[in-house]
């Protein structure tokens, strides 16, 4: 299965949880630091009230919340959020 | 439903095309499917033309000018009974039921539906919609370079109003209207060659091979049934207006589908100039579409857009040349030999009037020709061509489906 079709299940179920409007990115942790786009996009299609940005979890305007796929996500800046059937959720340290 | 309901309502808008006598002598199916280009050339021009005049898509806005437009559509078509009536293979009606039930079944549980539905031309639809139309702010913005910005903006138009009419986006009915395209493709096949043996065929071959390059939802599925309005109307149907207003229609609407409906229409203008030697008429097919596309192109300059149709200008890798046409090839052989090529070209073979075939076998050559050319300007494009060359080689096997069914019938049996 592809990593996309897992998205499109989380990014649905996110879409309620994730306070509208937030900056939001998806990824799949394991591809790091080459993360596949299309997750992004993925994402953008199941969350138009949100700001689905691509993933650059390091950069200085980084996004607010990260959904993630498939394994855990490990990042200094990232807390856990929400564990989902589907996936994870990650906010932004403040 | 109501999401697919607003696909099956583009026929009904796009009525008014019945007035020409040529579109007339048609079968109902032919009529519906030329009704239903027509519909959604007139939808996406209201939704364009209300984002251009900032006019925001609000849903009693959209609707009530298109209720309008059907209206007067409906009454200049009339009358919409025709006496017209043409002989029905029972065992070809047979099998395209089957191929339309295995087609519908594949979309319908998703398999077939292709990445792109869901990295870009859904996403896309979805965000004009919430911002209520095409914002220059969604398309400049960084964040969605990914997403072509610079791509002609027909499909996601067609979804938006999808989206008008369910108020929210349905990706079954996005996968869906695959299954309409397909058909509709084939019925302008079989009605305008009056050949349910050759609308068999095409069906057979579009289903297959759209099922093989998992073309469900992406930009395809409407290319090639504008591309097969405009094939058809040159090859097939003797009333020149008719076969300018048709061929123009496909064309225009082609290349505000997908970048290759560029490549298409000059390969159509290049193969009606060569076979047919009208220069008149080859500017009024191609008038349309190059001004649309000039109009998009600058606007997409203007705003200084991601855009790939600078392709052509980049370096060419001669070192590649053989690669890519051994994975074009491996890629074109659809997983069954090459078996929806060889089907046509040895029906053009044994045909009795294979001159017939001339133009759209120019067609296919020279699409198939550009797709090759395009490849080439990778050094290495093995990546490139066995992702999308499925769906680009759908093209000249479309037109080379066509060249076949009318190499079997003579010149003076148009209709």
């Amino acid at each position: 299965m592809y990593p996309s079709r897992d998205m499109i299940l989380l990014a649905q179920v996110a879409a309620d949880i994730v306070p509208r409007g937030a900056t939001v990115t998806a990824i799949r942790p394991a591809d790091a630091p080459d993360y596949d786009i299309t997750l992004y996009l993925t994402a953008g299609g199941m969350m138009p009230r949100h700001r689905v940005v691509p993933p650059n979890l390091d950069a200085a305007d980084r996004p607010q919340f990260v959904l993630a796929v498939r394994e855990p996500l490990s990042n200094p800046h990232y807390r856990l959020y929400r564990e989902l059937p589907e996936g994870r959720i990650y906010e932004a340290v403040k | 439903m109501s999401a697919f309901i607003a696909y099956l309502l583009l026929p009904l808008v796009g009525i008014g095309i019945w007035q020409l006598d040529a579109v007339k002598k048609l079968d109902l199916g032919g009529r519906i499917a030329i009704a239903g280009a027509f519909g959604a050339a007139i939808v996406v021009a209201v939704l364009a033309g209300l984002s251009i005049v900032s006019i925001g898509w609000s849903r009693s806005v959209v609707i009530s000018i298109v209720v309008v437009i059907t209206a007067i559509s409906i009454y200049v078509a009339r009358p919409l009974r025709t006496r017209e009536k043409h002989p029905i293979d029972r065992g070809a009606m047979a099998a395209l039921i089957v191929i339309a039930i295995l087609i519908i079944y594949g979309l319908l549980d998703a398999r077939l539906s292709c990445g792109d539905l869901h990295f870009f031309w859904g996403p896309k639809a979805v965000r004009f919609y919430r911002d209520g139309g095409v914002t220059l702010g969604f398309l400049a913005d960084p964040n969605t370079v990914r997403m072509n910005p610079g791509y002609p903006l027909l499909l996601p138009l067609l979804y938006v109003w999808s989206e008008t009419i369910a108020r929210q986006f349905s990706w079954f009915s996005a996968v869906l209207s695959t299954a309409l395209f397909l058909f509709g493709s084939v019925a302008l096949v079989r009605s305008t060659s009056r050949d349910d043996r050759a609308a068999v065929l095409m069906a057979a071959t579009l289903a297959y091979a759209f099922a093989i390059a998992d073309a469900a939802g992406a930009g395809e599925p409407p290319l090639i049934f504008f591309e097969t309005l405009a094939i058809v109307a040159i090859t097939f149907i003797r009333d020149r207006r008719a076969q300018t207003v048709l061929a123009a229609l496909g064309l225009a609407c082609a290349v505000m589908t997908k970048i290759e409906g560029a490549t298409f229409a000059i390969a159509v203008v290049l193969a009606v100039l060569i076979i047919r030697r009208t220069l008149k008429q080859t500017i009024l097919i191609a008038a349309p579409a190059a001004l649309l596309l000039g109009a998009w192109l600058a606007f997409v300059r203007m705003h200084d857009l991601s855009e790939y149709y600078r392709g052509a200008a980049m370096p060419i890798y001669f070192a590649a040349v053989t690669k890519t046409l051994l994975t074009l090839a491996k890629a074109a052989s659809y997983e069954l030999y090459g078996l929806p090529w060889i089907v046509p070209i040895v029906l053009i073979a044994i045909a009795p009037n294979r001159r017939n075939a001339a133009l759209p076998l120019l067609i296919a050559l020279l699409t198939f020709g550009a797709a090759f050319f395009f490849y080439i300007h990778l050094p290495d494009p093995t990546w490139w061509i066995l992702s999308s060359a499925p769906r680009v080689l759908l093209t000249p096997l479309t037109a080379l489906v066509i060249a076949s069914a009318a190499a079997w019938r003579s010149a003076d049996d148009l209709s």
